[in-house]
Protein backbone atom coordinates (compact mmCIF):
# COMPACT_ATOMS: atom_id res chain seq x y z
CA UNK A 1 0.00 0.00 0.00
CA UNK A 2 3.05 2.23 0.26
CA UNK A 3 3.18 3.68 -3.23
CA UNK A 4 5.86 6.18 -4.11
CA UNK A 5 8.11 7.63 -6.79
CA UNK A 6 11.81 8.02 -6.10
CA UNK A 7 14.26 9.96 -8.20
CA UNK A 8 17.76 9.03 -9.30
CA UNK A 9 19.46 11.97 -10.84
CA UNK A 10 22.64 11.47 -12.88
CA UNK A 11 24.32 13.94 -15.16
CA UNK A 12 22.32 13.49 -18.33
CA UNK A 13 19.87 10.88 -17.15
CA UNK A 14 16.96 11.19 -14.74
CA UNK A 15 15.33 8.02 -13.51
CA UNK A 16 11.92 7.99 -11.85
CA UNK A 17 11.27 4.72 -10.10
CA UNK A 18 7.59 4.16 -9.49
CA UNK A 19 6.53 1.68 -6.81
CA UNK A 20 3.07 0.35 -5.95
CA UNK A 21 -0.12 1.73 -7.48
CA UNK A 22 0.42 4.23 -10.29
CA UNK A 23 -3.01 5.82 -9.83
CA UNK A 24 -4.71 9.18 -9.22
CA UNK A 25 -3.42 9.61 -5.68
CA UNK A 26 0.17 8.92 -6.62
CA UNK A 27 0.00 11.23 -9.64
CA UNK A 28 -1.49 14.09 -7.63
CA UNK A 29 1.26 13.67 -5.07
CA UNK A 30 4.21 13.69 -7.49
CA UNK A 31 3.15 15.38 -10.74
CA UNK A 32 4.29 18.91 -9.96
CA UNK A 33 7.68 17.89 -8.57
CA UNK A 34 8.39 15.60 -11.53
CA UNK A 35 7.41 18.38 -13.94
CA UNK A 36 9.60 20.84 -12.06
CA UNK A 37 12.64 18.51 -12.03
CA UNK A 38 12.36 17.88 -15.76
CA UNK A 39 11.98 21.60 -16.52
CA UNK A 40 15.07 22.40 -14.45
CA UNK A 41 17.33 19.52 -15.55
CA UNK A 42 16.32 19.18 -19.19
CA UNK A 43 18.22 15.87 -19.13
CA UNK A 44 18.88 14.14 -22.42
CA UNK A 45 17.30 10.93 -21.21
CA UNK A 46 14.35 10.47 -18.84
CA UNK A 47 13.48 6.99 -17.68
CA UNK A 48 10.36 5.77 -15.94
CA UNK A 49 11.17 2.50 -14.22
CA UNK A 50 7.88 0.62 -13.71
CA UNK A 51 9.40 -2.66 -12.56
CA UNK A 52 7.90 -2.24 -9.07
CA UNK A 53 4.47 -1.09 -10.25
CA UNK A 54 1.65 -3.51 -9.61
CA UNK A 55 -1.18 -1.38 -10.92
CA UNK A 56 -1.60 1.39 -13.49
CA UNK A 57 -4.68 3.21 -14.77
CA UNK A 58 -5.42 6.16 -17.06
CA UNK A 59 -4.03 8.64 -14.55
CA UNK A 60 -0.60 6.97 -14.59
CA UNK A 61 -0.78 6.81 -18.38
CA UNK A 62 -1.74 10.49 -18.42
CA UNK A 63 1.28 11.41 -16.33
CA UNK A 64 3.61 9.47 -18.64
CA UNK A 65 2.09 11.07 -21.76
CA UNK A 66 2.29 14.54 -20.27
CA UNK A 67 5.95 14.12 -19.33
CA UNK A 68 6.68 12.65 -22.76
CA UNK A 69 5.32 15.84 -24.33
CA UNK A 70 7.28 17.99 -21.91
CA UNK A 71 10.56 16.19 -22.62
CA UNK A 72 9.89 16.36 -26.36
CA UNK A 73 9.66 20.13 -26.19
CA UNK A 74 13.30 20.40 -25.21
CA UNK A 75 14.28 17.59 -27.57
CA UNK A 76 15.00 15.09 -24.83
CA UNK A 77 14.16 11.40 -24.90
CA UNK A 78 11.79 9.54 -22.58
CA UNK A 79 11.55 5.79 -22.22
CA UNK A 80 9.62 3.39 -20.01
CA UNK A 81 11.25 0.23 -18.72
CA UNK A 82 10.48 -2.69 -16.41
CA UNK A 83 7.08 -3.17 -18.02
CA UNK A 84 5.36 -6.43 -17.05
CA UNK A 85 2.69 -8.20 -19.08
CA UNK A 86 -0.31 -6.60 -17.42
CA UNK A 87 1.07 -3.07 -17.58
CA UNK A 88 2.01 -3.65 -21.19
CA UNK A 89 -1.62 -4.50 -21.89
CA UNK A 90 -2.86 -1.20 -20.46
CA UNK A 91 -0.14 0.74 -22.30
CA UNK A 92 -1.18 -0.98 -25.53
CA UNK A 93 -4.89 -0.21 -25.07
CA UNK A 94 -4.03 3.43 -24.46
CA UNK A 95 -1.94 3.67 -27.59
CA UNK A 96 0.98 4.93 -25.50
CA UNK A 97 3.11 1.97 -26.59
CA UNK A 98 3.04 3.37 -30.13
CA UNK A 99 4.38 6.73 -29.02
CA UNK A 100 6.83 5.99 -26.22
CA UNK A 101 9.64 3.40 -26.35
CA UNK A 102 8.88 0.73 -23.77
CA UNK A 103 11.13 -2.08 -22.54
CA UNK A 104 10.31 -5.17 -20.53
CA UNK A 105 13.78 -5.18 -19.06
CA UNK A 106 14.85 -3.05 -16.14
CA UNK A 107 17.11 -0.12 -16.92
CA UNK A 108 20.29 -1.86 -15.72
CA UNK A 109 19.87 -4.48 -18.45
CA UNK A 110 19.19 -2.13 -21.35
CA UNK A 111 21.76 0.44 -20.23
CA UNK A 112 24.29 -0.92 -22.71
CA UNK A 113 22.15 -0.03 -25.70
CA UNK A 114 21.62 3.53 -24.54
CA UNK A 115 24.93 4.28 -22.81
CA UNK A 116 25.64 7.16 -25.16
CA UNK A 117 23.65 9.30 -22.74
CA UNK A 118 25.81 8.57 -19.68
CA UNK B 1 -25.72 -15.63 -7.40
CA UNK B 2 -23.57 -13.55 -5.04
CA UNK B 3 -23.82 -9.82 -4.55
CA UNK B 4 -21.82 -7.07 -2.86
CA UNK B 5 -22.74 -3.40 -2.50
CA UNK B 6 -20.49 -0.60 -1.34
CA UNK B 7 -21.47 3.01 -0.78
CA UNK B 8 -18.62 5.42 -0.21
CA UNK B 9 -17.73 9.10 -0.09
CA UNK B 10 -16.53 10.68 -3.31
CA UNK B 11 -12.86 10.99 -2.46
CA UNK B 12 -9.91 9.54 -4.36
CA UNK B 13 -8.65 8.12 -1.06
CA UNK B 14 -11.35 5.47 -1.52
CA UNK B 15 -10.42 4.54 -5.10
CA UNK B 16 -7.86 1.85 -4.18
CA UNK B 17 -10.06 0.40 -1.43
CA UNK B 18 -12.97 -0.07 -3.82
CA UNK B 19 -10.98 -1.56 -6.74
CA UNK B 20 -9.20 -3.96 -4.38
CA UNK B 21 -12.49 -4.99 -2.75
CA UNK B 22 -14.18 -5.76 -6.08
CA UNK B 23 -11.02 -7.62 -7.14
CA UNK B 24 -11.23 -9.76 -3.99
CA UNK B 25 -14.94 -10.32 -4.62
CA UNK B 26 -14.20 -11.70 -8.09
CA UNK B 27 -11.43 -13.87 -6.64
CA UNK B 28 -14.05 -15.81 -4.64
CA UNK B 29 -14.79 -17.80 -7.79
CA UNK B 30 -11.11 -18.58 -8.31
CA UNK B 31 -10.65 -16.58 -11.50
CA UNK B 32 -7.26 -15.80 -12.99
CA UNK B 33 -4.93 -13.08 -11.69
CA UNK B 34 -5.17 -11.43 -15.09
CA UNK B 35 -8.96 -11.14 -14.71
CA UNK B 36 -8.53 -9.66 -11.25
CA UNK B 37 -6.15 -6.99 -12.51
CA UNK B 38 -8.52 -6.20 -15.41
CA UNK B 39 -11.37 -5.82 -12.92
CA UNK B 40 -9.33 -3.56 -10.65
CA UNK B 41 -8.47 -1.37 -13.65
CA UNK B 42 -12.10 -1.19 -14.82
CA UNK B 43 -13.32 -0.28 -11.33
CA UNK B 44 -10.59 2.30 -10.91
CA UNK B 45 -11.59 4.06 -14.14
CA UNK B 46 -15.32 3.99 -13.40
CA UNK B 47 -14.94 5.09 -9.78
CA UNK B 48 -12.47 7.88 -10.54
CA UNK B 49 -14.84 9.22 -13.21
CA UNK B 50 -17.71 9.27 -10.71
CA UNK B 51 -15.55 11.10 -8.16
CA UNK B 52 -13.72 13.51 -10.49
CA UNK B 53 -16.35 14.25 -13.14
CA UNK B 54 -19.66 13.25 -11.54
CA UNK B 55 -19.04 14.95 -8.22
CA UNK B 56 -16.10 17.30 -8.85
CA UNK B 57 -14.49 15.61 -5.81
CA UNK B 58 -17.18 16.83 -3.43
CA UNK B 59 -16.45 14.55 -0.49
CA UNK B 60 -19.97 14.89 0.90
CA UNK B 61 -21.39 13.04 -2.12
CA UNK B 62 -21.70 9.26 -2.36
CA UNK B 63 -20.88 6.71 -5.04
CA UNK B 64 -22.53 3.30 -5.12
CA UNK B 65 -20.69 0.27 -6.48
CA UNK B 66 -22.40 -3.09 -6.89
CA UNK B 67 -20.76 -6.37 -7.84
CA UNK B 68 -22.86 -9.34 -8.91
CA UNK B 69 -21.44 -12.77 -9.63
CA UNK B 70 -23.49 -15.26 -11.63
CA UNK B 71 -21.36 -18.32 -12.23
CA UNK B 72 -18.38 -16.91 -14.13
CA UNK B 73 -20.11 -13.69 -15.16
CA UNK B 74 -19.34 -10.54 -13.18
CA UNK B 75 -21.54 -7.46 -13.39
CA UNK B 76 -20.14 -4.24 -11.98
CA UNK B 77 -22.48 -1.28 -11.53
CA UNK B 78 -21.05 2.13 -10.68
CA UNK B 79 -23.57 4.85 -9.93
CA UNK B 80 -23.31 8.51 -9.05
CA UNK B 81 -25.96 11.24 -8.80
CA UNK B 82 -23.64 13.89 -10.17
CA UNK B 83 -23.53 16.19 -13.18
CA UNK B 84 -24.25 13.47 -15.72
CA UNK B 85 -23.03 13.20 -19.30
CA UNK B 86 -24.62 15.43 -21.91
CA UNK B 87 -23.18 13.71 -24.99
CA UNK B 88 -22.31 10.05 -24.40
CA UNK B 89 -21.01 9.45 -27.95
CA UNK B 90 -18.52 12.26 -27.48
CA UNK B 91 -17.56 11.15 -23.95
CA UNK B 92 -16.57 7.64 -25.04
CA UNK B 93 -14.42 8.83 -27.90
CA UNK B 94 -10.73 7.99 -27.47
CA UNK B 95 -8.83 10.91 -25.95
CA UNK B 96 -11.94 13.00 -25.31
CA UNK B 97 -11.81 14.69 -21.93
CA UNK B 98 -13.80 17.61 -20.58
CA UNK B 99 -11.08 18.18 -18.01
CA UNK B 100 -7.83 18.24 -19.94
CA UNK B 101 -7.03 14.67 -18.88
CA UNK B 102 -5.99 12.00 -21.34
CA UNK B 103 -9.53 10.79 -22.04
CA UNK B 104 -8.64 7.11 -21.85
CA UNK B 105 -10.92 5.85 -19.07
CA UNK B 106 -13.83 4.70 -21.23
CA UNK B 107 -11.47 3.26 -23.85
CA UNK B 108 -9.80 1.15 -21.15
CA UNK B 109 -13.11 0.00 -19.64
CA UNK B 110 -14.45 -0.99 -23.06
CA UNK B 111 -11.42 -3.00 -24.07
CA UNK B 112 -11.07 -4.84 -20.74
CA UNK B 113 -14.76 -5.75 -20.41
CA UNK B 114 -17.26 -7.76 -22.41
CA UNK B 115 -20.01 -5.16 -22.32
CA UNK B 116 -20.44 -1.56 -21.22
CA UNK B 117 -23.76 0.24 -20.87
CA UNK B 118 -23.84 3.91 -19.99
CA UNK B 119 -27.02 5.42 -18.58
CA UNK B 120 -26.62 9.12 -18.10
CA UNK B 121 -28.32 12.46 -18.61
CA UNK B 122 -27.17 15.97 -17.87
CA UNK B 123 -27.77 16.75 -14.17
CA UNK B 124 -29.27 13.28 -13.66
CA UNK B 125 -26.18 11.31 -12.65
CA UNK B 126 -24.44 8.43 -14.34
CA UNK B 127 -24.77 4.68 -14.11
CA UNK B 128 -22.34 2.29 -15.74
CA UNK B 129 -23.24 -1.37 -16.11
CA UNK B 130 -20.17 -3.39 -16.97
CA UNK B 131 -20.05 -7.09 -17.75
CA UNK B 132 -16.98 -9.26 -17.61
CA UNK B 133 -16.79 -12.98 -18.26
CA UNK B 134 -14.18 -14.51 -15.96
CA UNK B 135 -11.86 -17.40 -16.66
CA UNK B 136 -11.74 -19.94 -13.87
CA UNK B 137 -8.23 -21.10 -12.97
CA UNK B 138 -7.30 -24.53 -14.24
CA UNK B 139 -10.29 -24.87 -16.55
N1 LIG C 1 -19.45 9.75 -13.96
C1 LIG C 1 -19.35 10.77 -14.83
N2 LIG C 1 -20.06 11.91 -14.66
C2 LIG C 1 -19.97 12.94 -15.52
N3 LIG C 1 -19.18 12.94 -16.61
C3 LIG C 1 -18.43 11.83 -16.84
C4 LIG C 1 -18.48 10.70 -15.97
N4 LIG C 1 -17.64 9.75 -16.47
C5 LIG C 1 -17.10 10.28 -17.58
N5 LIG C 1 -17.56 11.52 -17.82
C6 LIG C 1 -17.23 12.38 -18.99
O1 LIG C 1 -16.65 11.56 -19.99
C7 LIG C 1 -15.36 12.04 -20.34
C8 LIG C 1 -14.46 10.88 -20.75
O2 LIG C 1 -14.17 10.03 -19.62
P1 LIG C 1 -12.82 9.20 -19.65
O3 LIG C 1 -12.70 8.44 -18.39
O4 LIG C 1 -12.75 8.44 -20.92
O5 LIG C 1 -11.70 10.36 -19.73
P2 LIG C 1 -11.18 11.32 -18.56
O6 LIG C 1 -11.68 10.87 -17.24
O7 LIG C 1 -11.49 12.72 -18.94
O8 LIG C 1 -9.59 11.10 -18.64
P3 LIG C 1 -8.80 9.83 -18.01
O9 LIG C 1 -9.81 8.77 -17.70
O10 LIG C 1 -7.86 9.43 -19.10
O11 LIG C 1 -8.13 10.35 -16.79
C9 LIG C 1 -14.90 12.81 -19.13
O12 LIG C 1 -13.91 13.78 -19.46
C10 LIG C 1 -16.20 13.44 -18.65
O13 LIG C 1 -16.51 14.59 -19.39
MG1 LIG D 1 -11.55 8.89 -16.60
Amino acid sequence: MDSRISIKDNKNVVIFKVEGDFDNLLCIKYKSSITEILARKKAELTIFDLSQVNFIDSSGIGLLLGRYKQVNEYKGKLIICGVNKQIKKTLAISGIALIIDTYEDIYENIKESITSYE
Amino acid sequence: MNKIEIKFNATLENEAVIRNTIGLFAATINCTIEDIIDIKTIVSEAVSNAIIHGYEQDKEKEVLVTGILNDNELIIIVKDDGVGIDNIAEAIRVNYSSKNRSGLGFTIIKSLSDDLQIKSKKDMGTKLIIKKILTIKGQ
